[in-house]
């Protein structure tokens, strides 16, 4: 009887503390509606989102750090792979240009989750990924499907050793497709706006072999 | 000179405020300091358009009071030129660029690019498969606003798929008396000849656009990749000016001005010329 008593009491705590919640919260903060209602961004709502794809874009980051430190343990980096994977929307593509010996451009597009695979089987014996404390984010815009599309563009080093000895470095500018959408959560009957990544472009801007 | 060395000196002071305030939103992951190059790149066509439009600093603050003493509106846009070494003499003709920025800064009537109006057309060189065979052709779009203010790229126009010179065979037409006999030798005409625009009427020119969605709608053509895109603006009354990407670890980088020209024309009568 106390034991229900106590759950009983906890449920009916849990009700009122997510109800409480301020409504007038940016819908960064997870805006609510009814799943039958239409919601349009406000121009404030768009600003806060582009803090949260700056979020978003620092744990991307993150994953790619820890997926190619070969130093990692296998589970890390693993987990890390699965997680940066979750991040981006089906189907996203990685496309890369590289500078090739006679000045030509080779562009190759690989899908994500063989974009992170191979990240993890490159052939040196450490490999070192760094960003730069640079991102610039474009304003959100609407498309026809109701979703808005950002991009952000930021600079990655990644450095491939032979034991001690740096065999490849280069510094690239990616641009990732940002894509805000309204999820449904059938749970709560509500919708909520989410951040994917998409598509990536890679293009390499400097090389040092 | 003197003013390269002013902006070098005032990007490093900046540096090391904007820096502190990155370092703020980093949790966990440290991070390499920017190189200037990185800062004063123009990464993405909209921050062209934002520079253009004189809205955010080189750090992509608004552009305050203070930035308006140091770099005025005249002065800011001679960084989304195109200044590389080996330059072509005509594109870098002073008084053109002056008047082209005049005009921009006009005090009564200054321009703004409208980052989704029709005057701003991209042309993309692709990269496809034709039976088989690598080709090389360019589309041309556009945006196109909706009525619920989404907005979308659109095609205008397709070139490269055809040899432009082809010309009208003499020793191919519908003689004048076909009518009397049902046409009968149209069958002969366009049956295993593939040349049916000798046939047609005298100003006809192909539409490219027509073939390109018929050839992609029948999976005769692979879409591979676009290689480079081209942004053809015609917003300021009197120039046209095309922007594209300078892909280098320079400080004059990025997406920016590669040509001007003196043309006061619309956008029907610019894709002609495509």
């Amino acid at each position: 009887m106390n034991r229900r008593l106590l759950l009983t009491s906890c449920f009916i705590i849990s009700f009122l503390l997510i109800n409480a919640q301020d409504k007038s919260k940016s819908a960064y903060a997870g805006k609510e509606a009814k799943i039958t209602d239409e919601i349009e961004l406000a121009d404030e709502d768009i600003e806060l989102f582009k803090e949260h794809t700056r979020q978003k874009v620092d744990e991307f980051q993150q994953h790619i750090v820890t997926i190619g430190d070969k130093s990692q343990p296998a589970e890390k980096r693993d987990m890390a792979e699965r997680e940066a994977l979750k991040l981006f929307f089906k189907d996203a593509q990685m496309e890369t240009s590289t500078v090739m010996p006679d000045g030509s451009i080779k562009i190759t597009s690989r899908p994500m989750e063989k974009y992170l695979s191979r990240l993890k089987s490159l052939p040196y014996t450490q490999v070192v990924i760094e960003f730069y404390d640079i991102a610039y984010i474009r304003e959100f815009t609407k498309g026809p499907d109701g979703r808005y599309y950002s991009t952000a563009t930021i600079f990655q080093k990644f450095t491939g050793f032979d034991g001690d000895n740096i065999l490849y470095t280069d510094v690239t500018q990616k641009e990732i497709e940002i894509i805000l959408e309204l999820v449904e959560d059938k749970f709560f009957n509500e919708k909520r706006w989410v951040i994917f990544l998409g598509n990536i472009k890679a293009t390499e801007t400097k090389k040092t072999t | 000179m003197i003013f390269k060395q002013t902006l070098f000196l005032f990007l490093w002071v900046n540096c090391i405020f904007s820096i502190n305030m990155f370092s703020q939103n980093i949790e966990k992951l440290k991070k390499l300091k920017a190189e200037p190059y990185m800062v004063l790149k123009i990464k993405q066509f909209d921050q062209f358009v934002e520079r253009f439009n004189y809205e955010k600093d080189f750090f992509d603050r608004p552009v305050d009071s203070n930035f308006v003493k140091e770099f005025p509106r005249e002065e800011y846009l001679k960084f989304l030129f195109n200044h590389a070494k080996n330059k072509d003499t005509s594109l870098f003709n002073e008084q053109l660029i002056q008047d082209f920025i005049d005009s921009i800064c006009h005090t009564e009537y200054p321009i703004v690019l409208n980052r989704y109006s029709g005057d701003i057309i991209a042309e993309l060189d692709c990269k496809v498969k034709l039976e088989n065979t690598n080709k090389n052709i360019n589309l041309y779009l556009c945006q196109e606003q909706g009525v619920d203010k989404s907005i979308k790229w659109v095609i205008l126009k397709a070139n490269g798929l055809i040899n432009e010179n082809v010309n009208k065979l003499n020793n191919r037409f519908i003689p004048p008396t076909s009518h009397e006999i049902n046409f009968m030798n149209l069958s002969a005409l366009l049956n295993n000849n593939k040349d049916a625009y000798s046939l047609t009427y005298k100003d006809y020119k192909i539409d490219e656009l027509s073939i390109f969605i018929d050839l992609v709608n029948n999976d005769k053509i692979l879409f591979e990749h676009v290689t480079n895109i081209t942004f053809h603006i015609l917003s300021v009354p009197g120039f046209i000016f095309k922007v594209r990407k300078f892909d280098r670890d320079e400080l004059n980088s990025g997406w920016l001005i590669s040509e001007i020209e003196r043309k006061d024309i619309s956008l029907f009568e610019y894709l002609k010329k495509y």
